[in-house]
């Protein structure tokens, strides 16, 4: 387990290019990747991001709309 | 010199950027949308999103994730008006396309609805005051071909959209999109849907349509999105719900890139007109196109008092290597409204690659043509 890395999974393939793109314009560092099979069978993308932009990156989903769950990777 | 005048049915030449990002994408790039996040994955699902927003724009859509990719204009009607459970009424603008006609007919063959064409004036004009003095209570939609293939007269959307209360509202775009940017939500338009290939100068197997509320249109394919995959039922969420199965990658690459590097028009508005002016004072020619020249795109037609009109676009293409396309247009209905069915009419269709000296040497080609 990474303490200082969480995952972002979004609804759907838009939902992450939309949130990745947004958090680069904001300077939150993201990294596309496939989803972990431990929290979900999607074949899809999600985000990883660090713990301590946890804060800034939900105020910038919720600013534009996005729903997104996080986890703990 | 341009002589290509094909453009209403697929345009050319194509920004050049189009073919090389196509190129670009098949030589380096590849990857699919979604299924995984490799950076080639991510690379290709960042261009089709970012073409949907582009084509959002065009549109006057707030929510991109209203638009949907289709294969064309033909592939979207059907998604729509299958998709759609109609039950009564169907009207249909007297300038109706087959993209539209047919799926209808086959509607209507089954006893699902009944066609009705909106009254008109002579060149196609919905007669908006003569429409809605007729009783709409069982109308299940309307549709309209906002600007014709044959004639390019543009309908009154605005006056429409007035008095259609709660009866759904379709626009077929095709013809238009890319001359103009649209205002579909504001307007209060239901359901629009368009190519990609022509006036957005996109490459063919490209297209996309409109919904202001999806929940009321079923899937018109199903299969896997990369969403919800453990289940066999489509997800409930869009794009995804509209779009199983791989998109045209190769195809939302052209055309993201043809949208990104819409040339300016080398000729104007006002030297298009001048044109149909001219041709209009001609002996033994019929033009046709909108009376009103605040309501003409940049598609016309016309016949010849002395040739058929297979015979007067082939003499155009022999002797001047002027590009047209003759007949029907696929729009059997707009020209019984217009009184040139079964012949049809020699059609042009001008490109923002067009110069106005381009514009002369047609006329003065159909003028040398009419005259042998």
């Amino acid at each position: 387990m990474n303490e200082n890395k969480v995952i972002a999974l979004f609804q759907n393939t838009r939902k992450v290019i939309k949130a990745d793109k947004l958090c680069k314009s904001e300077g939150l560092q993201t990294i596309v990747m496939p989803v972990p099979t431990s929290i979900s069978s999607e074949c899809g993308m999600c985000l990883q991001l660090s713990q301590t932009d946890i804060e800034s990156f939900e105020k910038l989903m919720q600013e534009n709309n996005i729903e997104s769950n996080l986890y703990a990777k | 010199m341009n002589n290509y005048f094909d453009n209403a049915s697929t345009s050319f030449p194509k920004p050049k950027e189009v073919a090389e990002a196509i190129s670009n994408y098949l030589n380096n790039v590849g990857g699919t949308y979604g299924r995984g996040a490799t950076t080639r994955i991510l690379d290709s699902s960042a261009i089709v999103e970012n073409c949907r927003d582009m084509l959002a724009d065009q549109l006057g859509v707030s929510d991109a994730e209203k638009v949907f990719f289709s294969y064309g204009a033909t592939d979207a009607a059907c998604t729509l008006l299958f998709g759609l459970k109609l039950n009564g009424k169907v009207w249909v603008s007297p300038l109706e396309h087959n993209a539209v006609m047919r799926p209808l007919q086959s509607l209507q063959d089954k006893g699902i609805i009944e066609i009705c064409v909106m009254p008109s004036k002579e060149d196609g004009l919905i007669d908006i005051e003569a429409f809605g003095l007729i009783e709409h209570a069982d109308d299940a939609l309307w549709v309209v071909n906002y600007q014709s293939n044959v004639n390019g007269l543009i309908q009154p959307i605005e006056e429409l959209s007035k008095i259609k209360g709660d009866i759904g509202l379709m626009l077929d775009i095709t013809q238009a999109i890319g001359s103009q940017t649209f205002q579909l939500e504001a307007l209060g338009v239901d359901y629009a849907f368009f190519t990609g290939h022509k006036g957005l100068l996109g490459p063919t197997g490209t297209g996309g349509y409109y919904i202001a509320c999806p929940e009321q249109v079923s899937p018109f394919r199903y299969g896997g999105t990369g969403s919800r995959s453990e289940s066999f039922e489509m997800p409930d969420f869009y794009p995804d719900r509209m779009e199983a199965g791989t998109p045209n990658i190769v195809g939302i690459v052209g055309l993201e890139a043809a949208l990104s590097h819409k040339p300016e028009p080398l000729h104007s508005k006002d030297e298009f007109l001048s044109l149909l002016e001219k041709l209009r004072a001609l002996p033994g020619i019929k033009v046709f196109a909108a009376n009103d020249k605040y309501r003409q795109g940049e598609v016309f037609s016309i016949t010849s008092k002395s040739l058929d009109v297979g015979a007067l676009s082939a003499r155009l293409y022999s002797e001047f290597q002027i590009e047209t396309r003759a007949g029907l247009h696929c729009a059997p209905l707009a020209h019984k409204t217009l009184g040139s069915f079964p012949q049809g009419t020699v059609r042009f269709a001008s490109s923002p690659y067009h110069t106005k000296e381009d514009l002369e040497r047609l006329y003065e080609a159909i003028r040398a043509c009419l005259a042998q």
